[in-house]
């Protein structure tokens, strides 16, 4: 049979298990995937919890900056479309907090499943700024697997981008025996300096198997 | 459906009707598979005999962030074969959109050594073949 996977963002401020947090728009809410998006932003009033869907110039003037030092995005926000409301994913980011993301697997894979980033949904190339501008591992966008443990402060995760740089999502233990709850964490970081501001859309994808 | 399967004692198994049920892991383990006789999305088939195992795959993608958000799209089919420690497998592409490098229905074949047949790392899901 297929294995099914749903996709969870914690977004309350209680670091803990989906099974004790809870499913639901204060708690962790469902990804509609067809619906919902992730918006990284420095934040202002416009582009804050529980705000209404920002416009193109608010998420500009709210955009992640380049600075002369690295600098982390300091929000990640759901775009709930159910709710018509951004929400904040407080947890997520370089602090250490674990149940962040969660990836409900309701069956066995014939694979180890990975957390990727491409530049569209054709999963061929990874070239935008954000994705390391042609080189993976220079990918503003790092993930770390959080499952088995909090990541530490200032973790340091693996850098996503293209099919050479990716996550493990099960710490390279290979395929998923049954259904598991997978959790991750995840921030971008802009590099000191960088030269080239950007407006970039990435696709965050899971890949994974059955037979 | 998608496949059938031929043993060694010449008795047939009958695989599933979709990728979401592919009745894969049915297949009996004590016996041994002679061939494998798939159905490609054109109608055409593609069989792999002789091998000392075989195993079928489909991959699948979610997207959740970025301007393509899709529910699961199946991307490919894999049908591999072992022999001698290097897997042969061929890629049935069922996923396309305008700047994909491959069609739905191409198939890619590549030989990889056993335990790097996936991206470089192994699969589960082998039956038996004749040795």
């Amino acid at each position: 049979m297929a294995t099914n996977l749903a996709i969870y963002a914690n977004s309350t401020n209680t670091d803990d298990t989906k099974g004790n947090v809870g499913i639901g728009n204060d708690a962790f809410i469902l990804i509609d995937l067809a619906n919902d998006y992730l918006v990284w932003s420095e934040g202002s009033a416009a582009v804050a919890d529980d705000q209404d869907e920002p416009t193109n110039d608010e998420l500009n003037e709210a955009a992640m900056l380049i600075e002369a030092s690295a600098n982390e995005a300091d929000k990640l926000f759901l775009y709930d479309n159910s709710q018509l409301k951004l929400k904040l994913i407080d947890l997520a980011g370089s602090a250490d907090n674990r149940y962040v993301f969660c990836l409900a697997f309701d069956g066995a894979t014939a694979t180890e499943p990975t957390l990727e980033a491409w530049d569209s949904d054709a999963h061929t190339t990874a070239n935008y700024h954000c994705l390391g501008n042609g080189t993976p591992a220079n990918s503003f966008i790092s993930a770390v697997l959080t499952t088995g443990g909090s990541p530490g402060a200032s973790w340091v995760g693996t850098k996503i981008a293209g099919s050479t740089q990716k996550l493990l999502l099960n710490g390279g233990g290979g395929a998923l025996g049954g259904a598991t709850d997978i959790y991750f964490n995840i921030k971008a970081v802009v590099p000191a300096s960088y030269t080239q501001p950007a407006a970039e859309t990435p696709v965050l994808t899971v890949r994974y198997t059955w037979n | 459906m998608l496949y059938k399967i031929k043993f060694k004692d010449d008795t047939i198994f009958n695989g599933g009707n979709s990728l979401k049920d592919s009745k894969w892991n049915e297949i009996p383990e004590n016996k041994e598979i002679e061939s494998l006789i798939y159905s490609l999305p054109d109608g055409n088939l593609i069989i792999l005999r002789e091998y000392e195992a075989y195993n079928h795959l489909v991959e699948a993608t979610q997207n959740f962030y970025g301007s393509d958000n899709v529910k699961e799209t199946i991307r490919a089919i894999y049908l591999m074969g072992l022999e001698k420690g290097v897997v042969t497998s061929y890629r049935i592409t069922l996923y396309e959109i305008k700047d994909s490098k491959y069609k739905i229905g191409d198939i890619t074949r590549r030989e990889y050594p056993i335990g790097k047949e996936y991206y470089g790392a192994p699969t589960r899901g082998w039956k038996k073949g004749i040795k």
